[in-house]
């Protein structure tokens, strides 16, 4: 009795710690397709597209992130202004994205597994990344594709065309020699 | 004299924490400073060199990764090395190179290695080449990866040229 009562105890322990981190994960286009109902709200449409839009004395930031597919691979697509060090835009391929429910955590592995997983907290709308060194938290917003549109103009905008002359090849190529 | 040989020592100390020197004016942003820079990047990743001269946008910013490595030679094998590992390379990467060559510089041998997105944008767009210059600065195997949007002479040009800046 003393025994059945133990694993009964054992299980139901068991089975609380599962349900309280409970963790959903996409690694690919069709696997989104049928784990879409346990997804965060904000990410059962793919692609998602959060930014901000932050316009400041010393630091500004414009940024747009968005997670999206390429035939089956989920890729990661960063373009940002960030002032006073200017444009940032990169593309890397995802191996998964995992969502914790109960610490509203998001982590993102790489197909690169020497690399570091990128984490960030999330609600239904948005998507906080911590801060980190002398990085400032920011916080992406749910964007629609004019409002990410805008931010992308913006961010080109920041760019001033070159003012450096063409490159005169031959000359460069006499420098090279 | 002992005052001058701590100046000479801090001056040394100042120098040895310089992540990459060159001629041409450069800033140079540790992934500290800029946001999502490091996302998908391997810890050899040292930061992003700003061609502060350039504005144009796709020669300005270059990634910078070192290696540790204690062969100093220049070769096909130690430049796919290290591509792969930036890249981490297989038959269903989205990344895949595309041409690789060795040339000379004023430091020796150098790897141009460019690859491409297998997925074609349907306009201009700077995550679809990547261009990497490979060799070694100071005994130190050093990476320079360019986010382009479009290759051409020109471009090459400008990264040799950058390359040989370097000090």
């Amino acid at each position: 009795m003393n025994s059945t009562f133990r694993i009964l105890s054992l299980f139901l322990l068991f089975f609380s710690a599962n349900s309280f981190a409970e963790v959903s994960c996409i690694t690919s286009a069709k696997d989104h397709e049928s784990a879409k109902e346990k997804l965060p709200k904000l990410f059962q449409e793919i692609p998602v597209k959060v930014g901000v839009d932050q316009p400041g004395l010393v630091y500004d930031i414009f940024a747009t992130v968005r997670i999206s597919f390429i035939g089956d691979t989920i890729v990661l697509r960063t373009d940002s202004w960030q002032g006073p060090y200017g444009m940032y835009n990169d593309l890397s391929e995802v191996k998964s994205v995992c969502f914790n429910a109960e610490t509203k955590e998001m982590v993102i592995k790489f197909k690169n597994d020497k690399t570091e997983d990128f984490k960030a907290k999330y609600t239904n709308t948005s998507v906080t990344i911590p801060e980190a060194g002398s990085k400032p938290a920011i916080e992406l917003t749910k964007l629609t594709s004019a409002q990410e549109r805008a931010i992308l103009e913006k961010i080109n905008r920041k760019i001033p065309a070159s003012k450096r002359q063409p490159v005169d090849a031959q000359s460069k190529q006499k420098e090279l020699n | 004299m002992k005052i001058l040989f701590v100046m000479l020592f801090s001056v040394q100390l100042f120098a040895g924490t310089e992540v990459i020197k060159s001629k041409d004016d450069i800033a140079f942003h540790t992934p500290d400073m800029i946001k999502f820079s490091d996302a998908g990047k391997i810890s050899e990743f040292r930061g992003v060199i700003d061609r502060t001269y350039f504005t144009s946008h796709d020669l300005k910013k270059v990634d910078l990764y070192q290696f540790n490595t204690d062969l100093l030679k220049v070769d096909n094998a130690i430049c796919m090395d290290f591509i792969e590992k930036i890249f981490a390379l297989s038959k269903s990467s989205l990344f895949q190179v595309k041409t690789f060559k060795i040339i000379d510089s004023n430091k020796g041998k150098v790897c141009e290695v460019l690859i491409t997105n297998i997925n074609k944008p349907k306009k201009k767009d700077e995550s679809y080449f990547r261009f990497a210059s490979i060799g070694f600065v100071n005994a130190k195997a050093n990476v320079l990866v360019y986010h382009l949007n479009g290759i051409d002479d020109d471009k090459i040009t400008e990264a040799r040229l950058f390359w040989n800046s370097l000090r």
